[in-house]
């Protein structure tokens, strides 16, 4: 099967001190797919927000609007707009456009069973990083002689569809067609730091119980 | 040459080049590299190649759960909106004075500082005019720079909240002298790696 296709992604990127944010810098070997450049990219806007709570628990719970109460199920609708400002720094958003010709889709059913019989536990794609995020670090080294210049995979901070994370290569960073600041500078809601799903041990407390 | 169809890649991946991979791999004197990657080399090769009839299904991310309890809510909710757009805070300027630049950038008061030091308000006011003691320096240059850091996406009161939330705080690490741990939890904030 021979395919291109034109790939929208998103990502929350660091803004420094001068207000000009680089949306493809990375920091090498970091993460659950570590590789010398990985470019953590995501297909909703909403994981990309969740993917950034999940990064900084500490400063998510420092964040608490509700005075230590928490947020439970009559408080939500009230908190859920409100945006995580008071230790949490804002970022950037971005959209990246790609025209992969290379991009693996480990998402379906065909995909899993192909990583099952590769010997790839598929709970690796939600492996803690106390655990060393299972078998995803050995599969991202594999990536560059595999060919692949992004791969789809699931979030282990959203659970629940809505989309999918894609970490671009090195082979795929050629692939960008366009890159686009959506928000100059932008915090997530609390709605998003409550559905998301934190490290073992770290989701905040005011956020209420863990799924 | 022969090009070979993957599923589930966009693209073609040519079979000769992977054949020269292979004696690389297991045909060379063994360097023991080649042992930590021989299981997914093989299974990679069967799983992607072996699998004859099988069909590429459409990779649409699986739908939502009904959202019937709080997560459930607060994901709806998070989709609708996710994200609270704010305008720039002006901008702080760093002067080459250290004192006052960790007072502007970190938006620690002169109290904070002293605090950090165990020493007088007073003394550290004075560092603006007599510059900062030699002994002081390292620890001044490293929340200067770890502020510059963090200034970008949090005002200086945003950086002073940074520094000085929960218990211990990230102050009362640099003044146990591990500003190197506070450097690192700064520089997290570079890149947004999916964990």
């Amino acid at each position: 099967m021979e395919r291109t296709i034109e790939t929208l992604l998103y990502r929350t990127v660091f803004i420094p001190e001068d207000d000009d944010p680089n949306p493809l810098f990375v920091l090498p070997t970091t993460g659950r797919w570590p590789t010398g450049w990985t470019l953590y990219t995501t297909t909703s806007v909403v994981i990309a927000w969740a993917e950034y709570c999940r990064n900084h628990p500490r400063d998510v719970a420092a964040s608490d609007l509700t005075g230590g109460v928490g947020v439970d199920e009559a408080s939500l609708d009230l908190f859920a707009r409100l945006e995580l400002a008071g230790v949490l720094a804002a970022r950037s958003l971005y959209s990246l456009t790609f025209g992969f010709d290379r991009l693996a889709d480990l998402t379906s059913p065909w995909a899993e069973e192909c990583l099952r019989r590769a010997g790839f536990d598929l709970t690796s794609f939600h492996a803690e990083p106390s655990a060393g995020y299972g078998d995803c670090p050995e599969l991202a080294s594999l990536t560059d002689t595999l060919g692949w210049e992004a791969m789809r995979v699931p979030s282990a901070a959203w659970r629940r569809g809505d989309g999918w994370c894609v970490p671009v290569f090195r082979a795929g960073r050629a692939r960008l067609l366009s890159a686009h600041r959506l928000l100059e500078r932008a915090s997530p809601t609390v709605a998003v730091a409550v559905a998301t799903r934190y490290a073992a041990g770290e989701r905040p407390a005011w956020l209420g119980p863990a799924a | 040459m022969t090009a070979v169809a993957v599923p589930g890649v966009t693209g073609r991946i040519d079979r000769v080049e992977w054949s020269a991979l292979r004696r690389y791999w297991f045909d060379d004197d063994p360097t023991g590299h080649e042992y930590g990657l021989g299981w997914a080399y093989e299974a990679f090769l069967a799983a992607f190649w072996d699998l004859p009839g099988v069909a590429t299904p459409p990779a649409d991310p699986p739908p939502a759960p009904p959202a019937d309890d709080i997560h459930g809510r607060a994901a709806a909710l998070a989709v609708e909106a996710p994200h609270v757009a704010r305008p720039a805070p002006p901008r702080p300027r760093l002067s080459g004075n250290l004192a006052a630049d960790v007072h502007e950038v970190c938006g620690l008061t002169w109290a904070q500082i002293a605090t950090l030091f165990a020493i007088s308000e007073r003394a550290v006011a004075s560092w603006r005019v007599q510059g900062v003691p030699r002994h002081r320096l390292a620890t001044m240059e490293a929340l200067r720079a770890i502020g510059a850091i963090m200034v970008g996406g949090l005002d200086p009161p945003g950086v002073s909240r940074w520094l000085t939330a929960g218990s211990p705080s990230r102050l009362d690490s640099i003044a146990a002298g591990r500003q190197a741990e506070v450097l690192a939890e700064a520089r997290a904030y570079l890149d947004t790696p999916a964990t």
